[in-house]
């Protein structure tokens, strides 16, 4: 089974390099062997996923480095400590795994489809597949690690990854401004990752997980030491680890990267920044969740940052125009969803949700990209009365847009009824309301860009059709997890999936009747609000009279709260103040002090020059006045002396 | 010192005579501006030194040494070299130049 | 023959003749060459009686060869040499030749200081005299001196020659 892990990690590695190195000519084939690869990834995660599920765990790891207090040496016998890389299949990695390589693979293979252009392949048409390639190449590594440290580095590869891919067309501005703005925005919360990381390891010794756990399961010993704040120094850690995931999973206030994430190609967004890398912020603290459950204030402030993300996300989803961003903020909203549930204290509802999230997210973006692919254009407003023309992608979208929206007996109904219900029992009431009212906000908005696209009359200028089979089939594939996958964690299937999470550990959730009819009452009603404004031929309720009537809070939300204008200033006030003082120093002081020496070597040369007349005769001058000078000073040390 | 010992030459006058010589020597090399009157001025120069070379060597070395005198004929010798190269100069300065004023010849000014 | 400084009278007084009649000529002959003379011709006539006049003094303290080599390479060569270039820079010989008068007063002033630093230097110094001249032929030891202790720089002096002698060839060589 070993074996088996490395080969599902090395599969996608080996395909980034064979295309980098060897087949990045021939599009076809960079693609074929991408899509090989990623295919017998898949097969070979579901099979660990069959054995995880009977009970078998497997560790592999290997030493990397061994390290030597400062004057030691093997030599001396030391034995330093070892920092070891590894790998691990446990439920919650084979659960990873499954999502990862499948939408991985649909993915890949929707990609062939997608990057045609015209009936032209996309120039960089290896290079996508290359960079996909490493992509699901570090998120398996990210997912299978067994220590924090082997998770950061492919953490930081699946980041260099995503900047990447975002940054895929960089002959358009907004593509690079962007894939630099996620890569500066997510590097601020790896700052906090890799400062975790460090305490942990200072006062741990350790970054296995298994050596950690038991330490933070003692609820005592050095990491539970006073430090900062009287806070444990665990809680710090748990903070920088925490903030790692905010930037990654695109929490408030580090969430401005991900809708400008928005600028890659589609079927990276529908990978990359809604189904997978953007879980990884949730699989971390998943992973690391003894960590945070030792140190209950840690676990207030992911379910603060959660719940506040969810409303915060889910009001800037409301009124943009662009597809893809509003499913970002729906993302968002729903990775909000996720950390809330994880602050209350629920990993299996956090990650039930990650696991339907994947997969009707991945669909959603997916089905959008074939409407993008078809109309040229992200902008709802250009779009309408797909509904004929695009059939398949119609039907996929609605599965993908109900089961979002929480409607009953779809995936998104059990994972979400399952984190309201966390909610209502472990987090604050102000959050329980925050995420009840997500709830309709998230269904608003799902319909809103739902109906703008596919009711109504078409609006743009091209002439959409059906995109081609290789983009449909993944679509149809994928809709059927989204619609069903969540029934395997339902009631009716006793808990499947929690309890092949959890384990030993598992509970029976209490279910509770009024949160559950309360939030599907708020999901229809969000769906029957977006159909009067948007899917009537008549609209009932007059979407520019609501926005008129707003005050200035239509305007707030479509600048996003101007959140970014916000950041921006303070950089801009940061950067430019610093730079002014440093530019200051600089011309003033070390551009003074290598004038005024330059000056005085100017002054000292251009008053000797005259000495320098050419003249030989001048210089025998100097010379033997020298010499009579020399004389004298001779002479008058000689008499010093004498006397 | 009387009159009598003034007048029997002794180490100082020797000694005097090739200063007076020597200065003499550089005041014509820096005031002349010809080129082979500064070379002739120089000769000056140069046997006011010899001079003092041959009065020490015949006064105050106590030992049957010649060193000064075996200066005195180096000195002439590289005078001899000296005034044949510099005269070979002023000659090829000459035909270039078609004068001898050194403080025409100034292509080195700073 | 005998220097001045021994005990025989007549060679003191002839000595001392000698001697007064060198120096007089010799300074007042360099007086005329440095600040006087026009010609370059007569010029190079002066520096003749100047070292005519230090040949002299060569033999008065006993430096017997050297004022024989002073007469043969001063006067029969290098002053020879001074007057064919004189004669080969046509139009230079009356040149009057004075530098300007801030660089005269300059070399006026740095002779007299470099004089005076010397005639300081002479007189206030106790000089610890030898009174007996050498009454030796001086041909020898100074030919033994050159061939032993001087050996080396004998020989740089003898390449040095030849070099300049190469050297002043190919400069005055018209191409």
């Amino acid at each position: 089974m070993q074996a088996q892990l490395w080969t599902i990690l090395g599969l996608p590695l080996m395909a980034f390099v064979v295309i980098v190195f060897f087949t990045r000519r021939s599009k076809d084939l960079s693609s074929f062997v991408a899509i090989g690869a990623m295919f017998g990834s898949m097969l070979l995660a579901y099979a660990t996923f069959i054995q995880v599920a009977g009970g078998a765990r497997a560790v592999s790891e290997f030493e990397w480095l061994r390290l030597f207090p400062a004057g030691a040496s093997e030599a001396a016998g030391e034995s330093g400590t070892a920092l070891r890389l590894g790998i691990q299949a446990d439920p919650l990695t084979a659960l990873m795994l499954v999502v990862v390589t499948t939408v991985s693979f649909l993915v890949q293979v929707y990609s062939r489809g997608y990057m045609v252009e015209h009936g032209h392949k996309d120039p960089g048409f290896s290079r996508f597949f290359a960079y996909l390639s490493l992509f699901t190449f570090s998120m398996l590594g990210l997912v299978l690690a067994n220590n924090l440290l082997f998770l950061f580095i492919s953490w930081e590869l699946v980041g260099l990854s995503s900047y990447l891919l975002i940054g895929f067309w960089y002959q358009k501005p907004e593509a690079w401004i962007a894939a630099k703005k996620a890569f500066i925005t997510t590097r601020i919360g790896d700052i906090g990752f890799l400062i975790g990381l460090l305490i942990l390891w200072n006062v741990g010794g350790s970054l296995q997980f298994t050596d950690l756990f038991e330490q933070a399961d003692l609820r005592s010993g050095a990491l539970f030491n006073a430090s900062l704040l009287g806070q444990p120094v665990l809680f710090w850690a748990c903070l920088g680890l925490f903030a790692g995931a905010v930037g990654k999973s695109g929490q408030f206030p580090l969430h401005v990267w991900l809708p400008d994430a928005m600028e890659g190609p589609t079927p990276v967004s529908a990978l990359i920044h809604a189904a997978t890398m953007v879980a990884a912020g949730v699989y971390l603290v998943a992973r690391t969740f003894p960590l945070f459950e030792a140190v209950p204030q840690a676990l207030s402030v992911v379910a603060f940052i959660g719940g506040f993300t969810a409303i915060f996300a889910g009001t800037m989803g409301l009124v943009n125009n662009d597809m893809k961003r509003v499913m970002a903020f729906s993302t968002v909203s729903q990775l909000g969803y996720m950390m809330l549930a994880l602050g209350a204290g629920s990993i299996a509802a956090a990650m039930f949700h990650l696991f339907t999230h994947a997969f009707f997210k991945a669909l959603l973006f997916l089905s959008a990209g074939s409407v993008i692919h078809a109309t040229e254009t992200n902008d709802v407003r250009e779009m309408g009365g797909l509904r004929r023309k695009m059939p398949i992608t119609f039907a996929t979208m609605l599965i993908g847009s109900l089961s979002l929206a929480g409607f009953p007996l779809l995936s998104g109904f059990w994972s979400k009824d399952e984190i309201l219900v966390a909610a209502s029992e472990n987090a604050n009431v102000v959050l329980f309301a925050f995420a009840m009212l997500t709830v309709f906000l998230t269904a608003f908005y799902t319909f809103r860009m739902f109906f703008l696209t596919f009711a109504g009359a078409y609006r743009g200028h091209h002439h959409p059709h059906e995109s081609p089979p290789v983009m449909t089939v993944p679509l149809i594939l994928l809709a059927i997890p989204a619609a069903a996958v969540g029934l395997w964690g339902s009631p009716w299937m006793g808990f499947g999936f929690q309890r092949f999470l959890e384990g030993d550990r598992f509970r029976e959730p209490v279910g509770s009747t009024p949160v559950m009819l309360t939030s599907v009452v708020l999901g229809l009603a969000g769906i029957g609000l977006a159909y009067a404004m948007y899917g009537m031929r008549q609209p009932a309720i007059n979407p520019r009279t609501v926005g008129a009537r707003s005050g200035g809070l239509y305007t707030l939300l479509l600048n996003r709260w101007y959140v970014d204008e916000l950041y921006m200033w303070i950089l801009d006030k940061l950067a430019i103040g610093t730079g002014a003082v440093l530019a200051a120093f600089d011309r003033q002081v070390l551009d003074g002090a290598i004038n005024a020496l330059a000056e005085l070597w100017r002054g000292l040369g251009s008053g000797l020059r005259g000495l320098q007349s050419g003249r030989v005769q001048n210089y025998g001058l100097y010379l033997f006045g020298g010499v009579a000078a020399i004389a004298f000073a001779l002479l008058v040390a000689q008499g010093g002396m004498a006397r | 010192m009387n009159a009598s010992q003034f007048l029997v030459p002794g180490l100082q006058h020797f000694l005097v005579f090739g200063s007076l010589l020597f200065s003499l020597g550089i005041y014509g090399a820096l005031s002349r501006r010809n080129a082979i009157a500064i070379l002739l001025s120089i000769e000056l120069m140069l046997n006011g030194v010899n001079i003092l070379m041959v009065a020490f060597s015949r006064y105050i070395t106590t030992t049957q040494e010649l060193a000064g005198q075996v200066f005195a004929m180096f000195i002439i010798s590289v005078a001899a070299a000296e005034a044949a190269v510099g005269l070979a100069i002023v000659i090829a300065v000459y035909r270039q130049r078609r004068t001898l004023q050194v403080d025409q010849l100034d292509l080195l000014k700073g | 023959m005998t220097g001045l400084g021994t005990s025989d009278p007549l060679t003191t007084v002839v000595g001392s003749i000698v001697f007064w009649i060198a120096a007089i000529s010799g300074i007042v002959a360099a007086f005329m060459m440095v600040f006087q003379i026009r010609n370059m011709v007569r010029q190079a006539l002066a520096l003749t009686v100047v070292l005519g006049g230090i040949a002299g003094m060569y033999a008065i303290m006993g430096a017997d060869f050297l004022a024989v080599v002073q007469l043969v390479v001063y006067i029969g060569a290098i002053i020879v040499l001074m007057i064919f270039a004189i004669f080969m820079t046509p139009g230079q010989v009356d040149n009057p030749g004075q530098s300007s008068a801030a660089q005269r007063a300059g070399a006026g002033v740095v002779a007299v200081l470099v004089f005076a630093a010397s005639y300081f230097a002479i007189t206030s110094q106790r000089w610890d005299v030898r009174g007996a001249a050498l009454d030796i032929s001086t041909i020898g030891p100074i030919g033994g001196l050159l061939f032993t202790r001087y050996l080396l720089p004998f020989e740089i002096v003898s390449a040095l020659l030849t070099v300049a002698l190469v050297g002043a060839i190919v400069i005055a060589r018209e191409d």
